[in-house]
């Protein structure tokens, strides 16, 4: 797992290429602490995703928790399309194509670029 | 347009089910030609209004099955029952076309087309006319997942269905065992529908958090035939590091009137989330549930979103299969829309009327009370009249339902090897449409169990001298105020002795107890009680004499059930005509009010000491030489109050029993408006719903039928 880390004026930008998955948990779960210590507005791209697995969309969470702990932003942009991040999150339960009359999700990380990307996707 | 598409598919289903009735009907005639070209005619109309309004992959499918018919009507190919098979599984992929909201599998349809190709192939000289398409749409992501209507496609299917809650919480070694959760969730996604929800509440923050450690817990709805025992299997390699407890909370088998599913409060008491105590205490204050115990914390939002959803879901699956087997419009002659308007012109008439005398009235005019009396009166008899008249228009006769009976009897005669044809009576017999609608599960329950435990195999009945094919007649008629309805076949009849023997073994009657024939029947509608050996997917898993039983009574019905060894077995059911306004005649005892059906009123008196026959502590009264037993009602009800000095009674009659009930006073005639009880108080038999009167105050519906019972046992 590759993981470039690009710090902007504004934003940082995190990369993740390869495998989001546990066997590389640790050394995300360090990237994403670190950037949250120094930076006050984080954009994740998931573009190069080949594979991952629930450790990954758990540290998402984690970093997200933390973010609106200390008023800082955390997002995925969603022009870095990741089927395989999209997939993961639908079928792990962490965000639902419909929504069942639950106004906030505990995971508005993975549900917000969720929902970007697909209505990006419809309007073409 | 909204409009056309709707009014396609209200011509679509009578079309199809035109199909249907004919299809079976070919069976029988397969030459016939009338037959084959209506069916014909049928699926053209299908398919050429399908591509006018829209439907398009309707249209392209039912191309296909037409060919099949013209060749048929032309002679080029002929009937059998293969052919037949195949119509009728193209008429139900064609319904769920139309009907299902989420987009169906080209598979199901490419297979019925193979079939039918098998059968034009041989024979078309220009094959190429038959086009086919191979239209693939590109896979939505998730497309099965998640969605309750997906799950209700397969008409047959949906009986067998049902819906289990997966609570699935791994330990926090479980990526360090080498476990993973997606491919398990995806594994669950192949057995049916499935709705996720991740709780991520204890997820850490970013400094604490152990990045191997699983602190993610789910739980999973899942909609699927399988059994509970095939969803478990999904989970048999993690067992060791996760906890997984798997509940069914709804079940196609399980008759149910109501969409209705639990309620918040339940769901989460199910879920461990809180308990009794916290329920209670929650209930005092009079806010939603769910939003009181977030904000005292003891639930998380999460938690109770997932519990939200649940509800959501299942009074979905559950109103979609009720409304696949029920089409939501009724025909009405014009005629009786025709007398509507006009009462409601008449009605209008009168309305002016009393704004009038109200005006005259504020303006200090006065109004005698013979004026007021009129209007009233005018008016008492217009919603008379148009309570009638509406009733009326509600009034729908048996034959769609005994007609959607026919596929039921063929589909199940084939499925369990068995000959069984169906006749039917007085379908011309009418009913208000909701009782009709609610009578659908419990007569298709009866009619599965006829077939599946009455009726033997060929083999077994010419051995025993019966002809070889079994029959099953389904008769209805008009009685007073009720219908009368009787399934009847001619099997083997129920076993007294293996009834008593399961019912022993049940701890439902003891080793010693003596029973009548007839009450050994009756014991057929207890809870779980089943006498097939084995369950078969039809019937026998224990679950539906009583709920059918419930379900009739839930229609202020009756059911009873007659059985002669090698005969067979008589079920009748008897449903009043209408559900909701009855004739009362309203009591009241101290403060409260009752009323009782009119219709079962024999007659009112006095209550004068000369009643109550020699010897105190009877319970009987000697009314006119006539000895009946009487209920206090009271005592029945624990009414403090002084009681008045003169009190009343009134004699009510069910079937062939009386009893006398004691009341303070009877006040009279009131048309009631039934309301149903709330789910607390169902416990309380001896009243069956309530009504609001003019004062807004309630008054309690009594259950002549339990009062009844409760009298003549004796308690």
């Amino acid at each position: 797992m590759d993981i470039r880390i690009e710090e902007n004026e504004e934003t940082t930008h995190i990369s993740f290429l390869g495998n989001a998955t546990v066997e590389g948990a640790m050394e995300i779960r360090d990237a994403l602490m670190e950037t949250l210590q120094k930076s006050n507005s984080i954009v994740l791209d998931a573009a190069g995703i080949k594979k991952t697995d629930v450790s990954f969309l758990q540290l998402l969470i984690s970093a997200e928790k933390t973010a609106q702990e200390s008023d800082k932003s955390i997002e995925i942009d969603p022009s870095s399309y990741s089927e395989v991040l999209m997939k993961a999150a639908v079928q792990g339960g962490f965000c639902r194509e419909e929504e069942y009359e639950s106004s906030s999700s505990m995971h508005s990380i993975l549900t917000t670029y969720y929902t970007k990307v697909t209505r990006g996707a419809e309007n073409g | 347009m909204a409009d056309q598409a709707e009014y396609y598919r209200e011509e679509a289903r009578e079309l199809l089910e035109l199909i249907e009735q004919k299809l079976i009907d070919l069976e029988a005639q397969p030459e016939d030609e009338e037959l084959l070209n209506a069916i014909f005619r049928a699926f053209h109309t299908i398919k050429g209004s399908g591509s006018m309004f829209g439907f398009e992959k309707v249209a392209e499918f039912t191309h296909e099955i037409e060919t099949l018919f013209d060749y048929l009507r032309e002679k080029r190919i002929s009937t059998n029952k293969e052919i037949i098979d195949v119509a009728l599984a193209a008429k139900d992929h064609i319904f769920d076309l139309i009907f299902s909201e989420e987009p169906i599998e080209d598979e199901a349809g490419e297979k019925i087309l193979e079939r039918v190709r098998g059968y034009l192939s041989p024979v078309a000289e220009s094959s190429s006319d038959t086009t086919s398409k191979s239209t693939s749409t590109s896979p939505k992501r998730s497309d099965k997942t998640q969605d309750p209507e997906a799950a209700t496609e397969a008409a047959s299917e949906s009986k067998n269905e049902r819906t289990y809650r997966i609570t699935f919480s791994p330990q926090r070694e479980f990526f360090l065992r080498g476990a993973k959760v997606l491919p398990l969730l995806q594994e669950l996604e192949e057995l049916g529908t499935l709705l996720v929800f991740a709780h991520t509440d204890e997820v850490p923050a970013i400094d604490s958090i152990d990045p191997e450690v699983c602190y993610t817990k789910w739980t999973i709805l899942l909609t699927s035939t399988k059994t509970r025992n095939e969803v478990q299997d999904v989970f048999i390699f993690v067992e060791d590091y996760s906890e997984v407890h798997i509940d069914i909370i709804d079940d196609a088998a399980q008759l149910d009137i109501s969409s209705e599913y639990k309620r918040i409060g339940e769901i989460l008491y199910e879920q461990g989330y809180v308990d009794q105590e916290t329920i209670e205490s929650i209930m005092q204050q009079k806010q939603l549930f769910g939003e009181v115990a977030v904000k005292q914390g003891i639930l998380s939002k999460d938690a109770l979103d997932s519990a939200l959803s649940e509800q959501q879901y299942v009074r979905k699956v559950r109103q979609r299969r009720q409304q696949q087997q029920t089409g939501t419009t009724i025909r009405v002659k014009s005629e009786k829309l025709d007398s509507l308007v006009d009462l409601v012109g008449e009605i209008v008439t009168l309305q002016a009327r009393l704004t009038q005398y109200t005006e005259s009235a504020k303006d200090g005019e006065e109004v005698s009370a013979s004026e007021l009396e009129s209007v009233s009166e005018n008016m008492a008899r217009l919603t008379a009249e148009l309570r009638e008249n509406t009733m009326d228009i509600r009034m729908v006769p048996l034959a769609e339902t005994f007609n959607s009976f026919h596929r039921l009897v063929r589909d199940l005669s084939s499925e369990l090897k068995k000959e069984v044809h169906m006749e039917t009576s007085g379908a011309e017999t009418e009913l208000d449409k909701n009782v009709i609608d609610a009578l659908n599960d419990p007569l298709v329950h009866i009619i599965r169990n006829s077939i599946d435990h009455g009726i033997e195999t060929p083999e077994e009945r010419t051995k025993s001298g019966k002809p070889r094919e079994g029959s099953v007649r389904i008769s209805a008629e008009n009685s007073g105020a009720n219908v009368l309805i009787t399934i009847k076949d001619d099997g083997r009849g129920l076993s007294s002795e293996k009834i008593r023997s399961k019912a022993i073994q049940r701890g439902v009657i003891s080793e010693d107890a003596k029973l009548s024939e007839r009450e050994l029947f009756s014991l057929i509608f207890s809870p779980g009680f089943s006498t097939a050996e084995t369950a078969t997917s039809v019937s026998g898993r224990g679950v539906g004499m009583d709920v059918v039983k419930r379900n009739i009574e839930q229609l202020r019905g009756k059911i009873k059930v007659d059985s002669e060894k090698n005969i067979g077995t008589t079920i009748t059911l008897t449903i009043p005509l209408t559900l909701s306004i009855i004739d009362g005649l309203l009591l009241s005892i101290g403060k409260e009010r009752y009323v009782i059906n009119l219709s079962a009123i024999e007659e009112c008196f006095e209550l004068t000491p000369d009643l109550f026959p020699e010897g105190q502590g009877n319970e009987y009264l000697a009314v006119r030489g006539e000895v009946i037993p009487y209920i206090d009602l009271r005592e029945l009800f624990g009414e403090q109050s002084e009681p008045p000095k003169n009190r009343e009674l009134t004699v009510i009659r069910a079937g062939e029993s009386k009893v006398a009930l004691i009341v303070d006073s009877i006040i009279g005639q009131h048309q009631t408006v039934i309301k149903p009880l709330n789910a607390a108080l169902n416990s309380i038999q001896e009243v069956s719903g309530s009504t609001i009167l003019g004062d807004g105050t309630i008054a309690f519906i009594l259950d002549i039928n339990k009062l009844t019972e409760k009298a003549s046992s004796g308690i």
